[in-house]
C-alpha cells in the first residue's frame, strides 16, 4: 500500500516535471550550467565568488524585508531604524545581518578580486569577465555607501557632506553636481529621496544584470585552470587547448566543485550570523544635526581608508588628487587586461603584479588601520578637561582671558593641541601668532578651510575678535607677531550687532 | 564593532576607577612644582578634572575663568547658588554647566556631592563678603558716580576708557571684553579680584589708594554702570 503511494507520488512529480519542462524548457537551460565542466585542481581558491554572490542574496532577502519597514524620509528614517531596533521582534538582527553581510560580501569581492589578479585569470579570453567584474566592485562600494546614508545619523550627513563636497570641486560642473546629487543645495528630504532610490531600485538592478552578465561570461568561457610556471596563455592556440584539457581532466561543477562553495559560504554564513548575533546592527549613531559638533562622524570600513587619506594629504593636492585620482583608478582597474593579456600567469613568472598587489594592500591596510585607531584624531574631551597651559595666560589682557575661553568653549583644542596637549587633527596652535596675522586668524576661524570646518555662524564678532587677540599672543619666545598687511584690521567697533551673549549679559 | 570595544573598554574603565577609588581615600594631586595642593574628595576631583578643570584651572587656580579654590569667594556665593551655577552654568557666559541637560550629566545627587566637594577641599575658614556678591541683590549702578570710581581705583592698571594702547592689566572697555562678559561677571571680578594675575578684590588695596580704602557695594555697581557705558559710547 504504502509502496504503491509512494510509486504513484513518483510518477505524479515526474509527470508534473515533464509537462513544465515541455512547455518551459527550464531544466535543459538549467542542466547545462550546472554540469558545466571546471578544471580538477579548481578548488578552495575559487570559493570567494560563489560567496559574494551568496552574502548578494542574503542583502537583497533581508534589505527586502528592511525596506518593508524603513521611512525613507529625513524625518522619520532615524525614529524608523529605532522602531525596527527595538519595537519589531528581531528587527534588530535583521539589520544586523544585513550590516555584516554586506561588510562580508565587500571583503569576499575583495578577496576574490585579488585571487583573479594574482592568478592572471584576466587574461585571454576572459578580458570581458575582469571588466564586468571591476563594474560590480563598483556597484558594491556604491551599494556600500549609499546603504550607509540610509542609517541617516551623523556619520551619514557628513559623509555625505563630504561626499557633496568633493563633488563641488569638479571645475564649471561641480555646483550643477553637487544639486543632482543632493537634490537642491542643501542635504535634506530630497537626499534621502535620492540615495534610497540609488540604494533599493537602481544599483541592485544594475548589480543583478552584471552578475547575469559575468555568470554568461563563465559559461562561455569556462574557468581558469590554476596557474602553473610555464604553461602561457596564447590567444591563437589558449580556447583550443583549454577545451581539450577540460574534456580530459575537467569535473561537472555539480556537485565536484560545488561541494567546495558549499561548504565555505556554510561557513561563512555561520561566521556572519554569530557577528550579526552578538555585535548587533551598525549605528544609527548620533542624530544628524549639524549644529552637534560634539560628533565623531566615521565612514564605514570600506572608505576609511579614502578619509585617512585625504586626512594625511597636504590641503593644496587635494583638489587635483580628488578629480585627477579616480579616473586614473577606474582605467587603470577597467583596462587591466587590455594592457597584459597573454603570457605567464603564475605569480612566481609575474614579480611585478604581485610586487604591485602587495604595495596596493599595504597601504590600502595601513590607511584603514590608521582609520580606525586615528592616532591624528580629534580628542572629544579635550575641551572641558584640559587646562590652557597657564604660560598662555600670564599678563594677558582681559579680552585674551575670554578668547582662551571662547577657545576652550568652542572645542578648538578637541582638533589642535596647545602645550602639547589636545587634537592632532590640526595644527597645533602654540606658536601660530607668529604664523598666521590677524586678518588670518579670522579669516581661518569664520570661514575654515583645510578641513577644518567654518566657525563664522557659531561664533559672534566678539568671541571671534577675542579668540583671535589671544591667537595672536601665541608665539614662541622671541618669535614676532605676524604682520602681514591686509584689509580686515583689528576691528573693536562697537555699533556692530549684540551677540546673543550680550543681550544675554543684559544691562 | 568599535561600539562594543567601547563598551568594553568604559566596563573596564569603570572597573579600573573603582579599583582605586577602594584602594586609596584620597587621589593626592600635586603640582609640576612638587609644592602640595589641596585636593578634592576623589569623585568630586574625577569630575572637576574631566569637566572643569579646562577653563578654571588644574587645582582651581590659574585657568582662565575664575580662580575656584577661593574660600572666600566660595563662603560668599554659597552652597545653594554654587549648585546652581554647577547645574545651569553661567547664564550668559561660558561656563556650560554639568547638569542633567548638560553633555557632562550629572544627576543632582552628584552635583550636590561635587559642590560639597569642593566647599570641603576649597571651602574651609572662607569668610563671606559683608556686601552683596550677587547682581540681583546689589543696587542699581551710576555711570557718572562710576567714572570717578574708576578713575581712582582701576584707571591706574587698566588704562583709560578707551585708551588703545598697552596698559598693565590690559583694557576692561574693549568693547569686545564687555560684550563677552556679564554684569555679574564684571562684579565677581571687582569683588574677589584675580588674586593670582594680582588684581586684588573689592577690599583693595587698590595701587595709589589707601591701604583701608574698600569699595563700597554701591561703588562697585557703579563701575559697573560706568564700564556698560563706554561700549555703547562712539568713540
Amino acid at each position: 500500500m504504502f509502496r504503491n503511494i509512494k510509486m504513484v507520488g513518483t510518477k505524479m512529480i515526474g509527470g508534473l516535471l515533464g509537462w513544465t519542462e515541455s512547455r518551459s524548457g527550464a531544466i535543459g537551460f538549467v542542466q547545462p550550467i550546472l554540469m558545466h565542466r571546471v578544471p580538477r585542481d579548481a578548488k578552495w581558491w575559487y570559493v570567494f565568488g560563489s560567496a559574494s554572490l551568496m552574502f548578494f542574496s542574503i542583502q537583497v532577502v533581508t534589505g527586502i524585508l528592511l525596506a518593508t519597514m524603513y521611512a525613507p524620509s529625513a524625518a522619520e528614517a532615524y525614529s524608523s531604524l529605532q522602531y525596527i531596533d527595538q519595537q519589531v521582534p528581531f528587527g534588530w538582527m535583521l539589520r544586523a545581518l544585513h550590516a555584516w553581510s554586506s561588510n562580508a560580501m565587500i571583503l569576499m569581492v575583495v578577496i576574490h578580486m585579488s585571487q583573479v589578479f594574482l592568478h592572471a585569470s584576466f587574461k585571454f579570453p576572459r578580458e570581458l569577465m575582469w571588466m564586468v567584474g571591476v563594474l560590480l566592485l563598483f556597484c558594491t562600494l556604491a551599494l556600500a555607501f549609499t546603504g550607509q546614508i540610509m542609517r541617516w545619523d551623523q556619520d551619514a550627513y557628513w559623509g555625505l557632506g563630504i561626499g557633496a563636497a568633493i563633488v563641488d570641486r569638479v571645475p564649471m560642473l561641480g555646483n550643477q553636481m553637487r544639486n543632482v546629487m543632493l537634490g537642491g543645495p542643501y542635504i535634506g528630504g530630497a537626499t534621502l529621496s535620492r540615495f534610497f532610490a540609488l540604494h533599493v531600485f537602481v544599483l541592485p538592478g544594475l548589480t543583478i544584470a552584471l552578475i547575469g552578465a559575468h555568470m554568461a561570461l563563465i559559461l562561455k568561457n569556462g574557468i581558469s585552470e590554476m596557474p602553473k610556471p610555464g604553461m602561457v596563455v596564447d590567444p591563437k592556440t589558449y580556447v583550443v587547448e583549454y577545451e581539450e584539457r577540460i574534456k580530459k581532466n575537467g569535473v561537472p561543477f555539480m556537485p565536484d566543485a560545488a561541494q567546495h562553495d558549499m561548504v565555505f559560504c556554510g561557513l561563512m554564513l555561520i561566521i556572519v550570523g554569530v557577528l550579526a548575533a552578538y555585535l548587533g546592527p551598525v549605528g544609527p549613531n548620533g542624530i544628524p544635526n549639524p549644529t552637534i559638533i560634539d560628533a565623531n562622524p566615521r565612514p564605514d570600513y570600506a572608505f576609511l581608508w579614502i578619509f585617512t587619506a585625504m586626512a594625511l594629504m597636504p590641503p593644496q593636492i587635494e583638489t587635483a588628487v580628488l578629480l585627477i585620482a579616480p579616473p586614473i583608478v577606474v582605467m587603470l582597474l577597467l583596462g587591466l587586461p587590455l594592457i597584459s593579456n597573454r603570457g605567464e600567469r603564475a605569480p612566481s613568472r609575474r614579480p611585478g603584479a604581485v610586487l604591485a598587489y602587495v604595495l596596493i594592500a599595504t597601504a590600502l591596510g595601513t590607511l584603514t588601520w590608521l582609520g580606525v585607531v586615528s592616532a591624528w584624531s580629534p580628542v572629544m574631551d579635550a575641551w572641558t578637561s584640559l587646562p590652557t597651559p597657564v604660560k598662555y595666560l600670564v599678563g594677558r589682557t582681559p579680552l585674551e582671558m575670554q578668547g582662551a575661553l571662547v577657545m576652550q568653549h568652542s572645542q578648538c583644542r578637541n582638533c589642535h593641541s596647545l602645550g602639547g596637549e589636545g587634537g592632532l587633527r590640526g595644527p597645533n596652535l602654540d606658536n601660530v601668532g607668529s604664523r598666521k596675522s590677524w586678518d588670518q586668524l579670522v579669516r581661518q576661524v569664520q570661514q575654515g578651510g583645510g578641513n577644518m570646518p567654518a566657525y563664522g555662524k557659531n561664533l559672534s564678532s566678539a568671541e571671534t575678535t577675542a579668540v583671535v587677540a589671544f591667537m595672536t599672543t601665541l608665539r614662541n619666545a622671541g618669535a614676532p607677531e605676524s604682520t602681514i598687511p591686509g584689509a580686515m584690521e583689528r576691528q573693536s567697533s562697537p555699533d556692530q550687532a549684540p551677540t546673543s551673549v550680550a543681550s544675554e549679559a543684559g544691562k | 564593532m568599535s561600539t562594543a570595544f567601547k563598551n568594553i573598554a568604559s566596563l573596564l574603565g569603570v572597573i579600573v576607577v573603582a579599583t582605586c577609588l577602594q584602594a586609596c581615600g584620597k587621589i593626592s594631586a600635586t603640582d609640576p612644582d612638587d609644592t602640595v595642593v589641596v585636593s578634592l574628595p576623589q569623585a568630586a576631583m574625577a569630575n572637576y578634572a574631566e569637566n572643569c578643570s579646562a577653563c578654571h584651572g588644574a587645582n582651581g587656580v590659574n585657568g582662565a575663568a575664575r580662580q575656584l579654590a577661593d574660600a572666600n569667594y566660595l563662603a560668599s556665593v554659597g552652597r545653594e547658588s554654587l549648585i546652581n551655577i554647577t547645574t545651569n552654568g553661567v547664564p550668559g557666559g561660558f561656563c556650560p554647566g554639568s547638569g542633567p541637560a548638560s553633555l557632562a550629566h550629572w544627576n543632582p545627587k552628584q552635583v550636590a556631592d561635587f559642590v560639597d566637594g569642593l566647599l570641603d577641599a576649597w571651602g574651609k575658614n572662607g569668610v563671606a563678603l559683608s556686601i552683596p556678591w550677587s547682581v540681583k541683590l546689589s543696587p542699581a549702578g551710576n555711570a557718572s558716580s562710576g567714572q570717578a570710581v574708576y578713575a581712582a581705583a582701576c584707571q591706574s592698571c587698566h588704562g583709560a576708557p578707551n585708551f588703545k594702547g598697552v596698559t598693565a592689566a590690559g583694557s576692561v572697555t574693549d568693547p569686545n571684553y564687555l560684550r563677552l562678559i556679564t554684569d555679574q561677571g564684571l562684579r565677581s571680578a571687582i569683588l574677589f579680584g584675580r588674586p593670582e594675575r594680582g588684581m586684588p578684590g573689592w577690599s583693595g588695596p587698590f595701587p595709589h589708594q589707601a591701604a583701608d580704602r574698600k569699595l563700597s557695594s554701591q561703588e562697585i555697581s557703579d563701575v559697573v554702570a560706568f564700564l556698560r557705558s563706554t561700549a555703547s559710547q562712539k568713540q
